[in-house]
């Protein structure tokens, strides 16, 4: 598949949907139920507009940024998405290398087809590690002491999965992972109760333990346990907001799970705002969901997000060229990151503020001039 | 063929079955998802006019005044690059169409026709537009040389320190044929030609990012002030904030601009952001508009929300490829017919006539008379 004539992300998923089984294709692309909210993550984008200032000297145009402490390239990182294995037989390890090399964030996922060890074994890189609390937790207490002594920085915790989404083509495709591949950080554990039944084995099994009772409190736990930053991903009220920073998490990430938990929930660039401002400015405050161009970075950080995480793109990219594509993916969305700032008059990512986009509500509430009628 | 053509858009259609497509591609091209490209002219979709009926519109006269040069109708012809590749007369054949209509053209800094050559084809009054490339020398004596030949302003774009991300481009690797040079800058960078070097991109990026000055910022106005004493406009102007940073920096026009939304996707219309721009400059330098007109009634809602005048870019370039000359005299024609009855439906006799309260934004909802 010739790949040099691809000019944005967005047409890796062409190339992905072509050489993956349908059923490993659906299982990465699906939202849940309507998959409304799928759709709506990239409408919502559509529906903010830039302020651009012209005639400011864009000469350097500085992309770098600080998370938590770590000076990235660009406040784009990789978000974590399940099971890389099944798009590109290097899964994981090659998101690693790509990331690494841009010297940008990757979050693995807790179903990944690689363990922590593994990927940590690719080199130097900074990593968070995304977590669900299970049943057991005794479980739980293994995988977070793992991936701290590989070298993780940080626990991503999902907090919109009580139960999973109803994922249509899933249910309909009878989705189940490869026979040849395995949910890594759950072998070598002393899984306990926990017994392998039928034939997709840990990963129903896993899916069954998520634990439904997980709470504020559960939060408080997971924080006695670690001394890693635990950033709450899955919050899209001010509500949860305030409860979060109350449990004294490190960073917020506004989710929806890539619209696949569920339906009906707002963009998460809808409701960036109001997280932002819940947030006070106490704890960082990211988003997933929808980035599929710079200006879709720029306008999450306008809005206030420290930083946005990309999924679905990244595993289109490993999928059409393994690390080489996620590299191309990466490299698409900091040069278009980089030309929109330049754009738009900014020049450091401190210098994007609120006044470089207008949101639809704004557009709206315009307070309309007063109509004056000539005289007759 | 223009006999059968009986509005603007219909230009676009034959234009694109007889350009190849690298050439149509890059006139029709916007930038990113071409977002912008379409909210260009949706956005006058979505504004009303509220016509006054029972008016005496004998007498209807389109024409005004565009920095103190009468021109026939408040409609003028936007800067298009590379227009040779279009037609071959190119530029040439614009500069006498729209002569022949008594409005203004404006030039192409990327013209494959030198500002000389376009002047010679007889009277009419032609600004040129600028940019600022790193070579000040070199700009300052093509300035000169819009002088000495008789244009009579300045038109600096502000919206390209670098080239938007326009993917046809990059995918056709927009080059130009070996016959065809950026006629008033030829020399410049040191090489003759780099708009036909090969490379893996389109070779404006490449051009671009070798001579554009990205370090241009509001003091520079002062730096042209300094070189020329024709009236600058300065075009590319989206926000309040910069229509108070053109009129302090003492520019004498403000063109609305999203550079044809071909370098920022996901700016607003550039009707949508209007009156912001002229409420911000009260009334202290005319505000003129271009960006997805292809309508008299575009330009009526325009005129409304108070602009002075409208340009229009791609319209006349797809006159130029299907007709030449006459192509692009029937493109202003049938702007200016319908701008006319735009005006005499409403109500409206002289372009002054044209007020707020003869449209209808999509924020304000219909009220209600009193009567």
């Amino acid at each position: 598949m010739d790949t040099s004539m691809i000019t944005n992300v967005c047409e890796y998923e062409e190339v992905a949907k072509k050489k993956l089984p349908k059923m490993v294709y659906d299982y990465y692309a699906s939202g849940a139920e309507d998959q409304w909210t799928l759709q709506e993550n990239r409408h919502a984008f559509e529906r903010i507009r830039f302020r651009p200032r012209i005639l400011i000297d864009v000469t350097k145009v500085d992309t770098s940024t600080t998370v938590l402490g770590h000076k990235i390239s660009m406040p784009i990182m990789v978000a974590p998405t399940a099971m890389q294995r099944m798009a590109h037989p290097e899964g994981e390890l090659a998101t690693a290398r790509a990331v690494a090399s841009h010297n940008t964030i990757m979050t693995l996922s807790s179903w990944a087809t690689s363990s922590v060890e593994e990927v940590a074994s690719v080199g130097p890189g900074i990593r968070f590690f995304q977590l669900y609390v299970y049943k057991d937790r005794n479980v739980v207490a293994q995988l977070v002491r793992r991936a701290e002594r590989a070298g993780f920085s940080a626990i991503a915790l999902t907090v919109d999965t009580p139960i999973l989404g109803r994922r249509e083509a899933d249910i309909k495709n009878r989705f189940a992972l490869p026979p040849h591949l395995t949910l890594k950080n759950f072998e070598g554990l002393d899984l306990g109760q926990m017994e392998k039944t039928q034939d997709s084995g840990l990963a129903s099994y896993v899916a069954g333990q998520i634990d439904r009772s997980l709470s504020w409190k559960d939060v408080k736990w997971l924080q006695s346990i670690t001394s890693m930053p635990i950033l709450v991903k899955g919050v899209i009220t001010a509500e949860d907001t305030h409860l979060a920073i109350q449990c004294g998490c490190a960073g917020i990430i506004v989710s929806n799970h890539g619209a696949r938990q569920l339906d009906y929930v707002p963009a998460t660039i809808s409701a960036l705002e109001e997280v932002v401002k819940a947030a006070g400015g106490r704890v960082p405050v990211f988003l997933d969901g929808g980035v599929r161009r710079g200006t879709d970075a720029l306008k999450a950080l306008a809005l206030g997000a420290t930083g946005v995480f990309v999924g679905r793109p990244v595993l289109w990219g490993l999928a059409s060229e393994g690390e080489a594509g996620v590299k191309k993916i990466l490299q698409l969305l900091r040069d278009e990151f980089t030309l929109a700032m330049a754009l738009a008059g900014a020049t450091k990512v401190s210098e994007i503020t609120r006044a470089h986009v207008q949101t639809e509500q704004e557009r709206m509430s315009q307070l309309p001039s007063t109509i004056t009628y000539s005289r007759l | 063929m223009s006999a059968e053509i009986v509005n603007v858009r219909e230009y676009e259609a034959h234009a694109k079955q007889k350009l190849a497509k690298m050439s149509f591609d890059y006139f029709s091209t916007g930038a990113d998802d071409q977002w912008s490209l379409q909210e260009n002219i949706r956005a006058f979709g979505r504004i009303r006019i509220r016509p006054r009926i029972l008016v005496d519109v004998n007498d209807v006269d389109l024409s005004t005044q565009v920095l103190g040069y009468r021109v026939s109708m408040p409609i003028m012809v936007a800067p298009t690059g590379h227009q040779k590749l279009a037609h071959p007369e190119g530029e040439l054949a614009t500069a006498r169409a729209t002569s022949a209509a008594d409005t203004i053209m404006v030039l192409s800094s990327s013209a494959n026709s030198t500002l000389e050559d376009v002047a010679n084809t007889g009277p009419g009054t032609r600004f040129f537009q600028l940019y600022i490339f790193k070579d000040r020398e070199y700009v300052a004596e093509v300035v000169r040389r819009a002088e000495r030949a008789g244009y009579k302003a300045i038109v600096l774009t502000g919206d390209v320190p670098r080239l938007g991300n326009r993917e046809n481009d990059k995918k056709n690797r927009f080059t130009l044929p070996a016959h065809l040079t950026i006629a008033n800058f030829a020399g410049i960078g040191g090489r003759t030609n780099l708009l036909t070097s090969k490379s893996n991109e389109s070779s404006l990026t490449t051009f671009n990012n070798s001579q554009m000055d990205s370090s241009v910022s509001w003091k520079d106005i002062g730096w042209l002030k300094g070189i020329t004493s024709l009236p600058i406009l300065i075009k590319g102007v989206l926000t309040g904030e910069d229509a108070v940073l053109a009129v302090r920096s003492g520019v004498d026009g403000i063109m609305v601009s999203n550079h044809g939304a071909r370098q920022l996707d996901f700016t607003p219309a550039t009707i949508s952001v209007l009156e912001e721009v002229v409420q911000a400059v009260r009334g202290r330098v005319p505000v003129f508009l271009d960006g997805g007109v292809r309508r008299g009634t575009d330009v009526f809602k325009a005129l409304a929300l108070g602009a002075a005048g409208v340009f229009v870019g791609r319209p006349v370039v797809y006159g130029l490829a299907v007709d030449g000359e006459a192509g692009v005299r029937k493109v202003l024609r049938t702007l200016r017919d319908e701008f006319e009855v735009a005006m005499m439906l409403s109500g409206c006799i002289r372009v002054q006539d044209i007020s707020r309260s003869h449209v209808l934004t999509e924020n304000e909802p219909l009220c209600c008379s009193k009567l």
